[in-house]
C-alpha cells in the first residue's frame, strides 16, 4: 500500500466489532486480531454507539439483535450523520426483507449466523480494499497552505517540504481525515501507536507540539491544531 | 387476470370471518333500533310484539357478529405470536451455533496451532455452548408436552440435593468459571415427592436467568432450607431486578421484560412458565420478590413427606 517514509511496518485496519454474545464477540475479535487487524469490542448498543462514533473505526461488524440500541439504529444514525464507514451486518435472522432493509439503510454487507468464518473474513478484506483503493485513488489532501499526499508520505506547507517522522505523519492524516472533529488523547494513543503501548498521553502532547512547529503553525496559519481544554485536540481550518 | 389472484389470496379464513361479521351487524344493528323504535312509540299491541320479535332476534344474531369478531382477532393475534415465537426461537439456536462454528472454523484455520492455551478455549467454548443449546432444545419439548399436558414425572422420595446438584453442575459447565460467584448451600436433607430431573430444569432455568440478567460481578447463591413443613429453595442474584409491573406478569407463557427503551429482552419468554406448571405439578409454590436494579430472588416451595424409611417405622 502506502510506502513509509522511514520503513516502520505496515499497520492494517481497526475494526469495531458490536456483538452482545460474548462467545462471538470474544472469538471474531481474536480471529481478525490474528489476520492483523486492530481490533474494538462493544457489547451492547450503546457503547456501540460510542465507539463507532469517537473512535472512528475503519470498518464496523454490527449485530442486529441486541439490547440497548438495536444494530439497524446505529447503522441509521451513523449513515444520518454522513459517515461513510463500511458496516457489515451480522443477523440470525435470515429473512429477505431484513437483509433488504440492513442494506437499504446503508449496510455494506449481510452476513446471516451461523457464519462461515474464512468467508466473514475475505468480504472483510475486499470491503477494505475498497477503501484503500480509494484512498489511493485521491491521496493528496489540502487544507489551505498544508498539503498532504498519503502515497508519497509528503507534506508541503506554503510550498516548502517538510520532513516528518512516520508518526508524525500518521498523526498529521488521522486528524486530517476529520477535519474539525476532537478526538482525546487517549483515542490518539490507541490508534497512532497502537493499544499495545507502554507510554502516557504525555507522548501524544510532545508529538502535537512537535507538528505544531514542524508545520510553522502560528495564529496566522489558515490551519491550525487547536487544543480543546479537558478534552483534546482538533484539526481546524480558520 | 392477476388482481383476481390477488384477492383470492387476501381471502383466508379470518378476513372472511371479518366480512361476514361486519356484513351481518349492520343490518343486525338497524333492525334493533327499528325493533326499539316499534315498541317505545307503538299505538297497538300488535306493533309491540312485532317490536320484541325483532329485538329477540337482533340483540342475539349481534351477539353472534361481535363473537365472531372477537375470535377473528384473538386468531391473528395468536398467528402474529406465533410468528414471533418462531423468529426468537432461531435466535436462539443460532447464537449457539454460530460461536460454535466460529471457534471450530478457528481450530481449523490452524491459526492457533503455537498457542495450546488458546486451543483448549476454543474446545471449552465449543462444549459449553453445545451444553446451552442441549439446555434450549430440552425447554423447547418440555413446553410442547407440558402445554399439551402430556408430561409424564417420575416421581421419587428423596432429598433435593441431587435435582439441585444436578443444576448446578449443569450450569457450571455452561459458563465460564470467572464469569460467576456461585454458592449453594444445601440445609435441608427433608423428602420431598419430586421428578429430580424436572426440578434439575427449573433451578437450572432460574440459574441462567439469574446469569443473563446480570451485569459484570455475577454473584448467585443458592440455598435450601426447610420452613414450617415446607422446604424452601432460593435462588438470588445480584441483577437489573424487576419492577413490580414485571413482577406480576413474569410467569406468564412467552412474556418478556420490557426494558425502559420499550423494547423486549432476548429469549424466548417460556422458562418461568414452565417453571410455574411444573411446581405446580409438584404440588409447590414458586414466588419471586426483586426490587429494581437491586437483584432478585427465586423461591420455590414445596411440600415435605414422609421418606420410605420413616413410613416403614
Amino acid at each position: 500500500m502506502s510506502k513509509s517514509a522511514s520503513g516502520s511496518k505496515s499497520r492494517k485496519e481497526t475494526i469495531l466489532v458490536v456483538e452482545d454474545d460474548r462467545s462471538l464477540r470474544e472469538g471474531l475479535s481474536m480471529n481478525l486480531e490474528l489476520h492483523g487487524y486492530t481490533v474494538l469490542t462493544a457489547a451492547d448498543g450503546e457503547a456501540g454507539m460510542q465507539l463507532g462514533f469517537d473512535a472512528r473505526p475503519d470498518l464496523i461488524v454490527l449485530d442486529i439483535m441486541m439490547p440497548g440500541w438495536s444494530g439497524l439504529e446505529i447503522l441509521a444514525e451513523l449513515r444520518k450523520r454522513k459517515e461513510t464507514v463500511p458496516v457489515l451486518i451480522l443477523s440470525a435472522r435470515d429473512k429477505t426483507s431484513d437483509k433488504v432493509t440492513g442494506l437499504d439503510l446503508g449496510a455494506d454487507d449481510y452476513m446471516t449466523k451461523p457464519f462461515d468464518l474464512p468467508e466473514l473474513i475475505s468480504r472483510i478484506e475486499v470491503m477494505l480494499r475498497r477503501v484503500r483503493r480509494k484512498e489511493h485513488d485521491s491521496p493528496v489532501l489540502s487544507f489551505g497552505e498544508l498539503t498532504i499526499d498519503r502515497s508519497a508520505r509528503h507534506v508541503t506547507v506554503r510550498e516548502s517540504t517538510i520532513t516528518l517522522s512516520a508518526k508524525e505523519f500518521d498523526l498529521l492524516t488521522f486528524f486530517a481525515d476529520s477535519p474539525g472533529k476532537v478526538f482525546t488523547r487517549e483515542t490518539i494513543l490507541e490508534r497512532i501507536w497502537g493499544w499495545d503501548y507502554e507510554g502516557t498521553t504525555r507522548t501524544v502532547d510532545n508529538f502535537i507540539a512537535s507538528l505544531r512547529k514542524k508545520l510553522r503553525i502560528d495564529a496566522a496559519s489558515t490551519v491550525q491544531i487547536k487544543t480543546v481544554p479537558k478534552v483534546g485536540y482538533k484539526l481546524e481550518l480558520k | 387476470m392477476s388482481a383476481m389472484k390477488r384477492l383470492r389470496l387476501n381471502l383466508n379464513l379470518t378476513s372472511v370471518i371479518v366480512i361476514i361479521a361486519a356484513g351481518v351487524l349492520l343490518p343486525v344493528m338497524l333492525s334493533a333500533v327499528v325493533g326499539i323504535v316499534a315498541i317505545t312509540m307503538a299505538k297497538n299491541s300488535a306493533t309491540i310484539v312485532m317490536g320484541v320479535l325483532v329485538i329477540s332476534f337482533t340483540v342475539p344474531a349481534a351477539g353472534c357478529g361481535l363473537l365472531a369478531l372477537v375470535f377473528a382477532g384473538r386468531k391473528a393475534r395468536l398467528a402474529r405470536q406465533q410468528a414471533d415465537f418462531i423468529a426468537n426461537i432461531s435466535h436462539e439456536f443460532r447464537t449457539p451455533l454460530s460461536a460454535i462454528r466460529l471457534y471450530a472454523q478457528t481450530l481449523q484455520s490452524g491459526k492457533l496451532s503455537d498457542d495450546p492455551e488458546r486451543i483448549s478455549m476454543c474446545i471449552e467454548t465449543i462444549l459449553r455452548e453445545t451444553t446451552w443449546l442441549d439446555v434450549m432444545i430440552d425447554k423447547m419439548l418440555t413446553w410442547r408436552a407440558s402445554s399439551k399436558d402430556r408430561m409424564p414425572l417420575n416421581m421419587v422420595r428423596q432429598s433435593l440435593e441431587e435435582a439441585v446438584d444436578g443444576a448446578i453442575s449443569r450450569f457450571k459447565s455452561m459458563v465460564t468459571p470467572d464469569e460467576v460467584t456461585l454458592s449453594c448451600q444445601i440445609d435441608s436433607h427433608c423428602s420431598v415427592l419430586h421428578d429430580p430431573s424436572a426440578l434439575n430444569a427449573v433451578i437450572l432455568n432460574l440459574l441462567t436467568n439469574a446469569y443473563k440478567y446480570s451485569g459484570h460481578h455475577k454473584q448467585i447463591d443458592v440455598t435450601v432450607q426447610d420452613q414450617d413443613g415446607q422446604v424452601v429453595i432460593n435462588v438470588k442474584d445480584n441483577g437489573i431486578g424487576l419492577t413490580k409491573a414485571d413482577a406480576k406478569q413474569i410467569f406468564r407463557p412467552f412474556y418478556r421484560v420490557t426494558r425502559r427503551d420499550g423494547r423486549e429482552t432476548s429469549g424466548v419468554g417460556l422458562g418461568l412458565a414452565i417453571a410455574y406448571h411444573l411446581v405446580n405439578q409438584h404440588k409447590g409454590k414458586i414466588a419471586v420478590q426483586s426490587e429494581e436494579g437491586d437483584g432478585t430472588v427465586f423461591m420455590i416451595s414445596l411440600p415435605v413427606v414422609e421418606s420410605a424409611m420413616e413410613i416403614e417405622k
